[in-house]
């Protein structure tokens, strides 16, 4: 059974649509992660076009995010003064990430350089998970480990006191992070959770507890921020691929949440990075084979 | 059964002039569009050769030719103007290309047609490898009639595609006649489309809230209690 979608001009099998969303949900539900690096690169494997579907992840990621950043907001679990740093940077990345996007869509580069993208934040981020679980199983196993070290980061100037982490760093390194954050929504469509959580842990050096609520209030504003810059801009969202994503995301997450007390946490990071690397061999190696058709035309 | 239709749709005029119809002259594109197939059929006199040529709305394209560089394959743009969205040669008998080029009051008209100039060739594998280029033979079916069945992609562009009809003899244009194919968009894939390009803000407002009810709702149905 197939449905059109009316912005990405393709039909395309309702079944396959919701199997991807199932299982990119049950994946983001089994790992703890937005799953927006996950489904942009699915959904442009299996024919949706660059552009729409790096529109339509930024919906989901932001559907997604909304809804978590409700319940830590309950839980007082946000650091506001870090928060609007990392969205103030992140807004501006944001619209520089959407032009690039637009620009990149203009002179044809925009698969290659998506491609290119994705493949070394997968690749960067499973080496990086990968690292940090030998390092805790097999180095650290049984020595308590620091939350973190003063770095050159801490000696930047223009400091400024962040009361909720208890932290006194400069906010440039915040509004980088952010910028960098946002650019990769804007270009990609992912919220970046997966390299904002670290960067704000081993980075900054906040405390676990106010990351997640803080990094999800940034995700959430930034993906909010793109869904109107996209539509402007680009005009790539489908409204019904988006539903179709959200719905089925959501289940999947769902059916994780009944099934990730059955896993041990430790081997499911070392399983994460594993389909990191799956997943970036794929693309990898899209780039490298000899394409079907020598010629494309899209029609502006 | 469908030759019985066309002998039986064609049988009065037969011994009038060369003509043709198709089977629909309207395509709606709707949430369950797979694409459509259209019949086209008609009559010819018997020594006489026919062109049959569909051609599309004139948009404004992006050429990509795929080039390898450092053992990747990158694309390399151009842009185009007065690109046909969807262009088809019917011929009975099976006229080829190169023959059509040397009839100037049909290349004249058909710019995708006009020359051998390799950037046509590239358009026209470019269309064909999105299903929007035909080049076919029309089949014969008793002599003076012909039929074809072909389809209109599920990626076909809203517009009209205008057909135009050309009776050769002695390589020369003897008659012409010219008809329409409305291809649009109806219901709830119009309604999107239109929202999104005329009402943007209205588009992203209903998408923000339609997001966070799907996800709120799914969160309270599917969620470990």
């Amino acid at each position: 059974m197939n449905f059109y979608l009316p912005i990405a001009e393709i039909s395309i099998n309702i079944y396959l649509l919701i199997s991807l969303g199932v299982g990119i949900g049950f994946i983001s539900g089994l790992f703890g992660i937005g799953g927006g690096f996950i489904s942009s690169p699915l959904l442009i494997l299996v024919g949706i076009p660059p552009s729409v579907a790096v529109g339509t992840t930024t919906v989901q990621v932001f559907a997604s995010t909304s809804t978590g950043v409700i319940s830590h907001y309950q839980k007082k679990n946000i650091d506001y003064q870090m928060g609007i740093t990392l969205v103030s940077g992140g807004l501006i990345g944001t619209l520089c990430g959407v032009l690039l996007l637009n620009n990149l869509k203009n002179i044809g580069l925009i698969d290659n350089y998506l491609n290119s993208i994705y493949i070394v934040l997968l690749l960067i981020t499973a080496i990086f998970i990968l690292y940090e679980s030998a390092k805790i199983n097999l180095i650290y196993k049984n020595k308590k480990l620091k939350l973190h070290q003063h770095s050159w980061i801490h000696g930047l100037p223009l400091k400024f006191k962040y009361r909720k982490s208890k932290l006194y760093i400069s906010v440039l390194a915040p509004l980088s992070i952010g910028f960098f954050i946002g650019m990769l929504t804007g270009l990609t469509g992912i919220g970046g959770g997966f390299i904002l959580i670290p960067c704000m842990i081993y980075l900054l050096g906040m405390k676990t507890i106010s990351v997640i609520g803080t990094s999800l209030f940034n995700i959430t504003l930034v993906s909010f921020t793109s869904l109107f810059l996209q539509i402007y801009i680009n005009q790539n969202i489908d409204f019904i691929l988006a539903i179709f994503l959200i719905v089925s995301s959501s289940i999947g997450a769902a059916i994780a949440s009944r099934v990730i007390d059955r896993f041990d946490q430790e081997n499911l990071k070392v399983l994460f990075g594993i389909l990191l690397i799956t997943i970036a061999s794929f693309l990898l190696y899209d780039l490298f084979k000899t394409p079907i058709n020598l010629y494309e035309i899209n029609y502006v | 059964m469908y030759k019985i239709f066309i002998l039986l749709f064609l049988y009065p005029s037969l011994a009038i002039s060369s003509n043709f119809t198709l089977d629909k002259f309207k395509i709606e594109i709707n949430s369950n569009f797979l694409g459509e197939e259209i019949m086209l059929f008609g009559q010819k006199n018997i020594n006489d050769k026919v062109i049959i040529i569909f051609e599309g709305e004139k948009k404004n394209a992006r050429l990509y030719r795929k080039i390898k560089e450092n053992f990747f394959w990158i694309n390399k743009t151009k842009e185009l103007s007065e690109i046909p969205s969807f262009f088809a040669i019917f011929s009975s008998p099976k006229i080829s290309l190169s023959e059509i080029f040397l009839i100037p009051s049909i290349t004249k008209k058909h710019y995708l047609i006009s020359n051998y100039r390799q950037e046509l060739y590239e358009i026209r594998t470019a269309l064909q490898n999105k299903g929007l280029y035909h080049e076919e033979e029309l089949e014969n079916v008793d002599g003076s009639l012909f039929l074809k069945k072909f389809k209109i992609p599920d990626n076909i562009p809203a517009g009209n595609i205008a057909i135009t009809f050309y009776e050769i003899e002695e390589g020369e244009v003897i008659s012409v006649s010219k008809k329409n194919l409305i291809i649009e968009k109806r219901g709830i894939t119009n309604k999107l489309e239109l929202l999104l390009t005329q009402q943007s803000f209205f588009y992203v407002f209903i998408l923000i809230i339609f997001s966070i009810i799907f996800s709120l709702l799914s969160n309270l149905i599917f969620r470990k209690k």
